[in-house]
């Protein structure tokens, strides 16, 4: 078979699939059997296709994606760190759109501390929305500072997902959750810039309101309780890899058990926190391992196939500089992102992009953080975002879709900007990993 | 014979929750031991990667029956409440056949491991068949899971086949 052929069959069958509903795993996972059959020797290659789902799931360096949702889901059970948004909430004052800048710092916070984009999200959506609404504030400075900045625990360690895509590129997990942070920084600094701008030139759109003075004495006393020991955790999961002490799988347990013991120490562990964190991760990690299992293998068949060595021929003797083929690379993974779950979406790009990207000698890590930035992003391009419907789940009932997609849009717009200038600059992305002992 | 199966299916995610938190717990035990005393706990590591092959495979049918199971349903969605159960019913069907077939490999796999005693050489030299099982045992349940989705569609779709359903 032609390697077009292969391409055509295993993508084709693919792309049926899924538009037919068939959850994402199963559709990898059908194309895997008919691609084992066809192209690793019939019987003997289903054979080799479990041995592989074995090889790839039996990886320490995986370990810290259900232990980063199972922190996510204790912090968001818990509501531990509520307290922390309200301290926050003093040292800011009286600045423009002050609300919506709490909604940014408080989602940048947070992200330091959960590697669940919903977790994030319906924390701050059912924390702040309901009072900026009390406040007048327009929807695009409720929701969209909201949706924008809970997206940021994609990129800003932990994060669960830069774990599968550097366990799917082959690279090092704790260089990409490092290399997340700058960018993460940026993105936060970006939306907090926007909105204030945005607040100080359409002051109606988030009205000023009267702020109750706080001593500054009482700020710093809820700040040491209230603040200071979540560093310990963001100290735990960051500090730990960044100083070569433990690996990441090492730093996801202790930051899990670190969210644990604070929980306790707040008052705020009980039974039913744990059992539903429990659960609510072995749930997230059993979807997301199907997957990540599916696609390895689908990855083995493209290259048995012959399919990604002729798709490097063809993309290496296109007369296009190799920026521009990154460039077209991430503008189709921005428009799969819109039909797409972001997961779904790297994990059947990453097939075909992989074998181009080592081909072009690119820098596997930085083009790994770039598509990083691309699944943050596809988290809340309309229509399909799942931000977009986390955030239609936690706002008033009379807030329709089109409004949560315009809130999202010139937050979009921050993430397009970062992405373009980590696209330039590698070494806004590179320079911490390279720090790393 | 519902409820025992649902208990099963309930059984095997709280499973898979326990042995996350058991490794969470070694893991951090272990980096204690090491770091402090300089003396690790052996095997740690082997123990954390046989949870990590564990849980997908003890928790998927359970995931799949709070069907949150990761589907593009853009197509499904603009179609009639019939259609829609139709195809959900085909695919879950499909879908059974797949895990079918990764159970009767499976089990050849774990058969020949077991009759030829390979060992897993790393920290603890331990049986390959008792890691490899996990997967024929978590597809057969998975694959049980979807038989039982498919087959309520089909019901669903016998007593009223034009209008909306559950699935």
């Amino acid at each position: 078979m032609e390697w077009w052929q292969a391409l055509i069959l295993l993508l084709g069958t693919m792309v049926v699939l899924m538009l037919s509903g068939m959850p994402v795993a199963l559709s990898f996972l059908l194309v895997d059997i008919i691609g084992a059959f066809i192209f690793l020797g019939g019987a003997n290659g289903v054979v080799q296709l479990i041995l592989n789902i074995e090889e790839s799931l039996t990886s320490f360096s995986l370990l810290p994606v259900p232990l980063f949702v199972f922190m996510g889901d204790v912090m968001f059970h818990s509501q531990l760190g509520f307290k922390a948004i309200d301290v926050l909430d003093h040292w800011i004052g009286k600045i423009p759109a002050r609300l919506s800048l709490l909604a940014v710092i408080g989602g940048t916070v947070f992200s330091t501390m959960s590697g669940s984009t919903l977790a994030t999200t319906a924390i701050l959506g059912s924390l702040l929305v309901p009072d900026m609404e009390r406040r007048g504030y327009h929807k695009s400075m409720s929701i969209g500072p909201v949706m924008g900045s809970g997206g940021l625990s994609m990129l800003i360690p932990p994060s669960a997902l830069a774990i599968l895509l550097a366990a799917l590129n082959q690279i090092s997990v704790g260089g990409l959750l490092i290399a997340g942070i700058v960018p993460g920084i940026m993105i936060a600094c970006c939306y907090a810039c926007y909105v204030v701008i945005r607040g100080f030139l359409q002051p109606h759109l988030a009205p000023p309101f009267e702020v109750q003075e706080i001593s500054f004495r009482r700020k710093i006393r809820d700040t040491a309780v209230y603040v200071l020991p979540l560093g310990l955790i963001i100290f735990l999961v960051i500090g730990l890899i960044f100083l070569g002490i433990a690996t990441p799988s090492e730093s996801a347990a202790l930051g899990a058990l670190g969210t644990l013991a604070l929980a306790f120490a707040y008052g705020r562990l009980s039974w039913e926190v744990l059992k539903k964190s429990i659960l609510g991760s072995v749930k997230i990690t059993g979807m997301m391992f199907i997957i990540i299992v599916g696609s390895m293998t689908f990855s083995q068949i493209m290259a048995f196939s012959g399919a990604s060595s002729g798709l490097i021929q063809i993309v290496t003797n296109l007369d296009l500089a190799p920026i521009m083929i990154l460039i077209c690379m991430q503008v189709t993974l921005l428009f799969l992102g819109c039909f797409m779950d972001n997961l779904s979406m790297v994990m059947v790009a990453v097939p075909i992009f992989l074998p181009i990207v080592q081909a072009l000698h690119f820098d596997t890590l930085w083009i790994s953080l770039i598509m990083l930035i691309n699944m943050e992003m596809a988290n809340t391009t309309p229509p399909f975002g799942l931000l977009l419907f986390v955030m239609k789940g936690v706002s008033p009932p009379d807030t329709t879709m089109s409004q949560i997609y315009r809130a999202g849009l010139p937050f979009l717009l921050c993430d397009t900007f970062v992405m373009m200038l980590v696209m330039i600059f590698p070494q806004i992305a590179l320079f911490l990993p390279s720090l790393m002992k | 014979m519902k409820g025992f199966f649902d208990k099963v299916v309930n059984g095997l995610a709280w499973l898979a929750g326990w042995l996350m938190m058991a490794a969470l717990l070694m893991v951090c035990l272990d980096v204690t031991m090491r770091y402090f005393f300089n003396s690790p706990i052996g095997g740690v590591l082997q123990f954390s990667e046989y949870v990590l092959l564990y849980i997908p495979f003890l928790a998927s049918a359970y995931v799949l029956r709070e069907e949150s199971h990761i589907r593009i349903d853009i197509v499904l969605n603009r179609l009639s409440p019939g259609k829609e159960r139709v195809i959900n019913m085909i695919t879950s069907f499909l879908s059974f056949l797949v895990m079918l077939v990764l159970t009767v490999f499976g089990t050849f796999i774990t058969l020949d491991y077991y009759g030829r005693g390979v060992p897993v050489l790393k920290y603890y030299k331990i049986p390959e068949f008792l890691v490899i099982m996990i997967i024929p045992f978590g597809c057969l349940v998975f694959g049980l899971q979807f038989a039982r989705r498919a087959y309520n569609l089909y019901r669903e779709y016998r007593e009223n086949p034009w209008s909306g359903g559950k699935h």
